[in-house]
């Protein structure tokens, strides 16, 4: 073998290995955005008196109250780490929430892949709190419901609880 | 002689071989390498798209008839509907989006109608013409590329419930407020509809971005819904997420 053949073996090896390595790497990175999350960062609920009962459901509460009900519910379940929308919407009728109130976003993306947030929310009248966990933190809003009586918009996870 | 010419026709076709896996790996990276990033001469290339001589956006917004007085008043009001009888041309310039969660300065055309070629491979956004005007009530739907040319919605997935958006139009600034989002199959055209996945009229003023999951392999569609929380007339200032970007011109919201 000649000395040219050699280097013209070993430059494409290196190419082509190199080029496959970056799809590779690409391909790879993709379908997973993100792994099931572990660990949440939870925020630390406003410090109560030390004494004061945990919130408890109302059909009719304040937007601070909604919340602070909302937050108490929703951010044991986070604490867990779940990415479970389903596990939050049990833990809301858990909680005696009634079902009907209750939306989450899917948890799995059509094609599988764990989605990247997910959305949750319960329904007062024409407000809602939404929970939004992923990216390993929670977080909540106060937002008006739609004018078609719900939280979340487009398809949701179909209601188990 | 004869031995030399034996040497060459032995490693003839092996070194062919291999320069044609050499050719093959030069050609893929080039091609990733033009695929993946954007052009560097970015802002223009919008305007071009929209057959202006001037580079300059804000000139095409000038140029179009602002709303005033009661009209104006109207484009806030919850009944307000834009029933979409006479849709900008093509590949015109009908607001800008910014949207802090999904960059650090980021601020992106939008352009009439979603064409990959004349569009969306710009680096811009494009609005669907058969959905809802910007910022009026209904579902007004734009999308733009996740992760190639650009890849301006490239963090469409770090969105969190009550992340602020802005659609600017000739009217002014429209700040609508992240809501939740869904992973579709690219059939699943019902969200594009008036109201999404339903055959509702939309009332409310909802704010649909749609682009390509997961990235690189783009075999489904990424939702994020927005609804609309408030209307800043031009002729007062602007929001203070989107004051220190007026002056900047819109680019294609590379941030990775």
């Amino acid at each position: 073998m000649t000395g040219k053949g050699t280097v013209a073996i070993a430059a494409a090896a290196a190419a082509s290995i190199g080029a496959a390595a970056i799809l590779w790497a690409l391909v790879l990175s993709a379908p997973a955005p993100e792994p099931p999350q572990v660990v949440l960062i939870v925020p630390t609920l406003e410090p109560d008196a030390p004494a004061a009962p945990p919130p408890v459901y109302a059909a009719e509460m304040t937007d601070s109250g909604a919340r602070r009900f909302f937050d108490h519910v929703a951010t044991q379940v986070a604490a867990t780490g779940s990415m479970d929308g389903g596990a939050y919407a049990a833990a809301f009728v858990a909680a005696g929430v009634p079902g009907e109130l209750v939306e989450a976003s899917e948890s799995v993306t059509t094609d599988g892949y764990a989605a990247e947030t997910v959305q949750f929310s319960v329904r007062w009248a024409d407000r809602c709190v939404i929970g939004d966990v992923g990216h390993g933190t929670y977080t909540s809003q106060v937002e008006p419901a739609f004018h078609w009586g719900t939280c979340l918009a487009g398809n949701t996870r179909p209601r188990t609880w | 002689m004869s031995g030399r010419r034996r040497a060459r026709s032995r490693t003839h076709p092996i070194t062919v071989g291999f320069e044609v896996l050499l050719t093959v790996g030069v050609l893929t990276c080039g091609y990733l390498g033009w695929k993946l990033t954007p052009d560097p001469p970015a802002p223009p290339v919008q305007v071009e798209a929209a057959g202006l001589a001037s580079d300059d956006w804000e000139a095409e917004f000038a140029s179009l008839s602002r709303r005033t007085g009661p009209e104006l008043e109207r484009i806030a009001d919850e009944e307000y509907r834009n029933l979409n009888t006479d849709p900008a041309d093509i590949g015109t310039v009908v607001g800008v989006l910014y949207a802090p969660r999904l960059g650090d300065q980021f601020k992106v055309t939008i352009l009439e109608g979603t064409n990959k070629d004349d569009i969306l491979d710009t680096g811009a956004a494009g609005r669907y013409q058969q959905t809802a005007q910007l910022g009026g009530a209904g579902n007004a739907v734009i999308t733009a590329h996740r992760s190639a040319y650009g890849s301006p919605f490239w963090n469409l997935a770090e969105l969190r419930v009550g992340d602020p958006i802005y659609v600017e139009t000739v009217d002014g600034w429209y700040e609508y407020r992240y809501r939740n989002s869904a992973y579709v199959d690219p059939s699943q055209i019902s969200v594009l509809n008036d109201w999404p996945d339903t055959e509702n009229i939309g009332f409310d003023h909802l704010l649909t971005l749609i682009s390509c999951n997961p990235r690189y392999v783009a075999s489904e569609r990424l939702v994020a819904y927005a609804l609309l929380e408030s209307f800043t007339p031009r002729s007062e200032p602007a929001p203070a997420d989107v004051a220190p970007l007026l002056d900047i011109e819109p680019d294609r919201g590379v941030h990775w």
